[in-house]
């Protein structure tokens, strides 16, 4: 016995073998929930696609994969009928597939020409409210997609302001609605935010010496640009497109909404085949767009991990003002642009969002509040089947809630396991974050096949309710938005830290209450608002799961209300759903919320 | 008693040796440093003593209390790390009594009392309610020490405490760090890449490299007698000959040294080394011709290094040397053999 022991060694308050555990046994259990509620569906919809009646079966499978409908002239290839390519190449160009990748290619250019002027002004001026702005180039995630949808399907209408403001200028009408065009700026909507901000990141993270020296080794300003500065960004650019590119790969509400299903993109298409009960062949699509989305995501994900190189000395080039100090031709021009880019910003992004609002009060006799009382009178006076404002609300609320509190665990503990890990912690990571690259229609439908509709376990029969289902999406949407406001705090804290506490006594679970989650306190805060934005917009998986049902949500409700000859219910229901979302919004901004999701 | 025991351990992380079979004994109330270059194996040794690590293959044991599987909270230890770690969300005195939530305070008394009594012992009584980023960085390594301590551990390690500090704090904190230990008689293992810091503080040192335990021994005893040829370089400035055994003397380019103790058989190849302070200006039973290429003043003394024939030689002098030729000469006694016929024992020990 050591002397010391008497006074400081084993009579102190140890760890209980309980504590001990804890964190693997919450590591289990994500695992568990995980497993159940994303990997059997997904797996569900896959068997879906191989099994007709209880015999597998690759029918379907060659069906779909041979249907010009689907994949255009290379159907011929797969069927081996390199005869007809060009025939079939003349009937149907494209096919679905060719379609659905042609309008992602389309909307990340576009989503790179708005962001990039963006993240230029963002990295290199300095103006007030800049910090406001840059932090609001996050909002998009938390607007629930068919929000945004019903908005531009407002701003773009023959009667929309869009119009209204192009005969202002002369200029004639145009009708964007279920075309090609609408669809790409509502994903532009969406996603140049984000190249503008990964853009920013990286530009404000550029060390300016580095083009100081290029400066003083004799190189042009423009040079020096092009040969230290483009290089440094490209990365960046590049995550930003690759990321768009998935995103508007696996677009649903934007493109059900603005594009309807003559413009149908596969998600879309997966939709209505649900609808009509075509499992089979649904099942089939789905896991064709599933195995190219996670091909995506991981292309993404590797081109991501390799762009990643230690963070380099930030020391970024002194940002300019709008008013320039030395007047000159050319830094006037540049403020003109950025006046014109300014001006295109606040009709692309805030447009859609004042048309929804003026579409809900204003009637065929102007100003009204008729919409919001329809809302009320339903409420009170609907019938069971129909869908009431009142229900949609507290819907969206306790799904929030219960999935908030099924996230927040299960991203934490995510977090906790994988960051600063080896190789197998990686793969456990890419296999947690899964969830971003399978599209919320896969897992609705794979949820309603499998666990709603019942499966047998050993004689028992396995099911649960529908707003049970609705919750665990929600949860497996929302966790990987905790996992990425957290692990950078995260893994960005000193380990000597933790192991500081552990030397002192604490276990590994006590030293991640005591020490590691009040220094990541302002992350997990934000993730867990990011997960209930998240929940509240949710539309994907929930217009499945809740097809038929009372547990209906606000976006729900607010596709159900599209359809009447008038947008009003439906703008109305939206911008309650948009009063909702902005309270969540600033929840998350007065909580310090980081925004690097 | 807390005697320290590791044996044969090993460590790789994927394709990197970290270490390779280190065996090392620490005595009870010892002051023991593992000194090195980066890369070397000393921070892992220390964090495998602390049971961050697990080692491939090999033990440590406390005592008769073997450590493998044993968990970093149950082992007792006290860790001071280079960058203090101070939990930045918790005052100094929560930081200090920390440790103390999860065993008992030593003496008995209060946790307040222990937590006054270590700030006292590192001098920051009455710093109790400052956060922690109030404090200079020698402060908050003090802090850091003081928690380590409050817990009573049996082993204190610690990983580089000052490298994050100027030289004159560093030089003033370490004096008071070794009074601390002697006073509290605690086995302390310190990591360090300074050698001028592991001479100045340690009972013994373990001169690591490559992952390897070169030589153990005291201060002295390690800097005057290097085991090997990284040892010899790595401690101080030292000038390394090779030549081969004739008739009793080592020959080097045209020169015959006479080494003091030679013990090897003609034709045997040999390593020596000489101190430059052992080199003089003038005459000697060894002396060789060489030519001045530069001269640095250092304060006290001079550096001259000079150029034998192609060999480097630095001298360490009183005087500044006028002339660009020079004869230079040592003693046979100053002279010391790192390694014959191109081996080099494995492990040294070399006690005085």
């Amino acid at each position: 016995m050591s002397r010391r022991d008497g006074v400081g060694g084993w009579l102190g308050r140890r760890a209980s073998t309980a504590e001990r555990h804890a964190l693997g046994a919450l590591g289990v259990a994500t695992a568990a929930v995980l497993l159940v509620v994303f990997y059997y569906p997904v797996l569900t919809v896959f068997a879906d696609a191989v099994r007709i009646g209880d015999a597998w079966s690759l029918d379907v499978v060659r069906e779909v994969l041979e249907d010009p409908f689907y994949f255009g002239p290379l159907a011929a290839v797969f069927a081996g009928d390199f005869g007809s390519v060009g025939a079939v190449a003349a009937d149907t160009p494209l096919g679905r597939f060719g379609f659905t990748a042609y309008q992602a290619a389309l909307s990340t250019l576009a989503s790179v020409a708005l962001g990039l002027p963006g993240a230029y002004v963002l990295a290199r001026y300095e103006f007030p409210g800049r910090r406001t702005v840059r932090s609001l180039t996050i909002l998009p995630f938390v607007l629930p997609s068919i929000m945004v949808a019903i908005g531009f399907v407002a701003f773009f209408g023959s009667a929309g302001p869009l119009n209204d403001l192009l005969a202002r200028f002369g200029l004639g009408r145009v009708n964007l609605l279920f075309t090609l065009e609408a669809i790409v700026v509502a994903h532009a909507f969406y996603n140049a935010p984000l190249v503008a901000r990964v853009t920013t990141a990286a530009w404000e993270s550029v060390d300016a010496r580095t083009v100081e020296t290029a400066r003083s080794l004799g190189a042009s300003p423009r040079r020096a640009f092009l040969d230290v500065l483009v290089p440094q960004l490209l990365p960046a650019v590049l995550t930003g497109a690759l990321l768009t590119f998935v995103f508007t790969f696996m677009s649903f509400p934007i493109v059900l909404a603005l594009g309807g299903f003559q413009l149908a993109t596969v998600e879309v298409w997966v939709y209505s085949l649900v609808q009509q009960l075509d499992y089979a062949e649904a099942a089939t699509l789905a896991v064709v767009e599933t195995v190219l989305s996670l091909a995506l995501t991981y292309a993404y994900l590797r081109y991501e991990s390799s762009q990643s190189g230690g963070s380099r000395a930030a020391n970024p080039p002194a940002r300019k003002r709008l008013v320039p100090e030395t007047p000159s031709a050319g830094a006037l021009a540049e403020r003109v642009g950025v006046a014109a880019y300014a001006g295109v910003v606040a009709v692309v992004f805030l447009g859609p969002l004042a048309s929804m609002v003026a579409e809900s009060l204003t009637g065929p006799q102007g100003f009204t509040l008729q919409y919001y009382q329809f809302l009320l009178e339903r409420q009170a006076t609907g019938a069971s089947f129909q869908t009431k404002p009142g229900v949609a609300v507290r819907n969206s609320l306790l799904f929030g809630a219960a999935a908030l509190a099924v996230a927040l665990p299960m991203g934490v503990t995510v977090s906790v396991l994988t960051t600063r890990s080896g190789r197998a912690e990686r793969l456990a990571d890419a296999a947690a974050m899964a969830p971003l690259a399978v599209s919320g229609v896969v897992v609705g439908l794979g949820m309603l096949r499998g666990l709603v509709f019942g499966v047998e376990v050993w004689g028992h029969r396995l099911q649960i309710a529908g707003p049970t289902a609705i919750v665990a999406a929600h949860a497996v949407a929302a966790y990987p938005f905790v996992v990425r406001n957290v692990s950078p705090l995260l893994g960005g804290l000193d380990r000597s830290m933790v192991e500081s506490a552990r030397a002192l006594g604490a276990s590994r679970v006590r030293a991640l209450i005591d020490v590691e989650l009040p220094l990541v306190a302002s992350g997990v805060a934000a993730g867990a608002a990011f997960a209930f934005a998240i929940s509240i917009g949710e539309f994907d998986s929930t217009v499945i799961l809740a097809t038929g049902s009372s547990s209906y949500t606000m976006p729900v409700a607010v596709e159900r209300y599209i359809g009447n000859r008038t947008l009003g219910p439906a703008t109305a229901m939206g911008t309650v759903l948009l009063a909702v979302t902005s309270l969540s919004f600033v929840v998350i901004d007065r909580l310090g919320g980081r925004w690097e999701a | 008693m807390t005697d320290l025991r590791l044996r044969g351990v090993s460590k790789s992380f994927g394709e990197v040796t970290a270490l390779r079979d280190v065996s090392l004994d620490v005595a009870d109330g010892e002051f023991f440093t593992l000194v090195g270059p980066s890369g070397c194996g000393k921070t892992t040794t220390l964090r495998a003593i602390a049971g961050f690590e697990t080692p491939d293959a090999g033990s440590v044991a406390f005592g008769d209390r073997e450590m493998a599987g044993v968990a970093p909270e149950d082992r007792d230890v006290g860790v001071v790390f280079q960058n203090y770690a101070l939990f930045p969300h918790m005052t100094v005195a929560e930081n200090v009594a920390y440790g103390l939530r999860f065993r008992e305070v030593p003496g008995g008394g209060s946790r307040e009392e222990r937590v006054a009594e270590l700030l006292e012992l590192v001098d920051l009584a009455g710093f109790g309610d400052r956060e922690p980023d109030e404090l200079s960085g020698g402060q908050r390594q003090r802090v850091a020490l003081a928690r380590a301590l409050a817990p009573g551990p049996e082993v204190l390690l610690l990983d580089e405490p000052m490298s994050a500090l100027d030289a004159r704090l560093r030089q003033r904190l370490r004096t008071q760090v070794r009074a601390i230990q002697s006073e509290l008689a605690i086995t302390t293992v310190y990591v360090t890449h300074d050698q001028e810091e592991a001479l100045a503080i340690s009972d013994r040192v373990a001169v690591m490299n490559g992952g390897r335990v070169e030589q153990v021994g005291a201060p002295e005893a390690v800097y005057r007698r290097p085991a090997t040829r990284f040892v010899a370089e790595f401690l101080g400035d030292n000038n390394v000959f090779t030549g081969e055994v004739d008739g009793g003397a080592v020959r080097v380019g045209a020169s015959r040294f006479r080494v003091a103790g030679l013990d090897a058989p003609d034709g045997a190849p040999v390593t020596l080394c000489v101190r430059p302070e052992h080199l003089a200006v003038g005459d000697a039973t060894n002396a060789f011709e060489a030519t001045v290429e530069t001269v640095e003043f250092l304060g006290e003394a001079f550096r001259a290094s000079l150029d034998w024939d192609g060999r480097e030689v630095t001298l360490r002098v009183p005087e500044r040397p006028e002339a660009r030729r020079l004869t230079v000469g040592f003693e046979p006694d100053d002279a010391h053999v790192v390694s014959v016929d191109g081996r080099e024992p494995a492990v040294r020990r070399v006690e005085e």
